[in-house]
C-alpha cells in the first residue's frame, strides 16, 4: 500500500521491524508484503457494500464512509495518477453503492475496474463506473431486481418508490457501459436462470458480450491499461 | 432474493441490492455498537470495537482515509 505523504508519525506507536513482520504474517500470511511503486491507488470493494445501517458482524463489509473520503483523496493527491478498483462483492446498500459509483465516474483521473470472483447486484454499477472495465474469466455478475426487506407498507407508493430506485441503477449502468436499457432490463427480469430469484448470471465473457464490461482480463491487463492512461495516452475507452 | 427465510423483527427498511438472502444478511440483528471505544491512534481518533480493531476513523482529512493504519479491521494495540 502507498505511504501517504504528510501523515504525522507518532514514534511511540510505530511498529518495530520484528513487530511488523509478525503483523504481516498475522494479517496476510507472509512476512514481506510487496509494496506498489508508482502512482496507482488500489481500492478493493469486498463483501457487502455497507451504507446507512451497520450490518451484523457475520457480513464482511466495505464501509462507504471510508471509501468516499478515499476517493476525494485520490482526486486531490498529486502523487496519485490513477485508480484501480478491484471488486469481489455480493452487493449491498443501493444508495451507498450508487454514491461510490458516481464518485468514481466523476474522477478526473484514469480509473479501471477488475471484477474477480463476483461483482453482483450493486457491484455492477461500481464495475461500470470506471473508464475501463475488466472481468476475470471465471468471475460472475448477477443482475436481478431490487427488493425491500423490513416492514413494507402495502400501498402503491411503495411500488413506485422501488421502481424509481431500480431506475436509478439501470440508468447509471446504461449510461456508463455499452449495454442498452432494453437488454439490461431483459437480463434483470429473465426467468429460469436462477433457482431462488429472477435475473441472470453473467460469467466472464458473457458480461463482455452483453456490453456490460469492456474486456476479459486480469490484473496485468488492468494495470497495463491504467499505466498507459496515466502516461497520457488515454485512448479506446468505452464511454 | 425471492424466497426468503424469516428476518429478525425490527429489521430496518433498507433497500439492500444483494444476492445474499435477507435472512442471512440480517441474522443477529440488531447490532449493538455500545462496545465501541474512542481511541487516539497516530494523532487521529478512531472508534475501536471490542475485538481491538478499527471500526471507523473520525477525520475530515481525506488523506487519512488512504492510510492503511486507519482502515477498518486494522488492529489497535491496547
Amino acid at each position: 500500500m502507498r505511504q501517504v505523504p504528510g501523515t504525522p508519525e507518532t514514534e511511540t506507536h510505530e511498529m518495530s521491524p520484528p513487530d511488523k513482520t509478525v503483523a504481516n504474517i498475522e494479517h496476510v500470511g507472509t512476512a514481506e508484503v510487496p509494496g506498489t511503486t508508482g502512482q496507482v491507488h488500489c481500492l478493493t470493494i469486498i463483501g457487502q457494500v455497507e451504507g446507512h445501517v451497520i450490518l451484523p458482524s457475520q457480513n464482511k463489509t466495505t464501509k462507504y464512509e471510508h471509501v468516499i473520503p478515499q476517493l476525494v483523496a485520490v482526486e486531490q493527491d498529486p502523487g496519485i495518477g490513477g485508480l484501480l478498483v478491484v471488486l469481489n462483492t455480493v452487493g449491498g446498500d443501493v444508495e451507498a453503492g450508487l454514491a461510490i459509483a458516481e464518485m468514481i465516474a466523476s474522477l478526473s483521473k484514469p480509473t479501471v475496474s477488475l471484477v474477480l470472483g463476483g461483482g453482483h447486484s450493486i457491484g455492477v454499477p461500481i464495475a461500470v463506473s470506471c473508464r475501463r472495465s475488466y472481468i476475470a474469466h471465471t468471475a460472475t455478475m448477477t443482475i436481478h431486481p431490487i427488493r425491500l426487506t423490513g416492514l413494507v407498507i402495502g400501498v402503491p407508493q411503495t411500488y413506485e418508490y422501488l421502481d424509481k430506485m431500480q431506475d436509478r441503477v439501470v440508468r447509471f449502468v446504461v449510461e456508463n457501459s455499452r449495454i442498452s436499457q432494453e437488454k439490461y432490463r431483459e437480463l434483470m427480469f429473465r426467468t429460469g436462470e436462477l433457482a431462488r430469484d429472477i435475473g441472470t448470471v453473467l460469467v466472464g465473457r458473457d458480461a463482455v458480450n452483453m456490453g456490460l464490461i469492456d474486456e476479459v482480463g486480469g490484473v496485468a491487463d488492468a494495470l497495463k491499461w491504467l499505466n498507459i492512461a496515466i502516461a497520457g495516452n488515454e485512448d479506446g475507452h468505452a464511454h | 432474493m425471492l424466497i426468503e427465510g424469516p428476518v429478525p423483527p425490527g429489521t430496518p427498511l433498507v433497500p439492500l441490492y444483494t444476492i445474499f438472502p435477507p435472512d442471512v444478511v440480517w441474522q443477529d440483528w440488531p447490532v449493538f455498537t455500545d462496545g465501541l471505544r474512542q481511541v487516539a491512534w497516530h494523532g487521529r481518533t478512531v472508534l475501536v470495537g471490542s475485538d481491538g480493531r478499527v471500526e471507523r476513523l473520525l477525520s475530515t482529512d481525506p488523506r487519512d482515509f488512504l492510510d492503511p493504519r486507519f482502515q477498518p479491521g486494522s488492529r489497535v494495540p491496547r
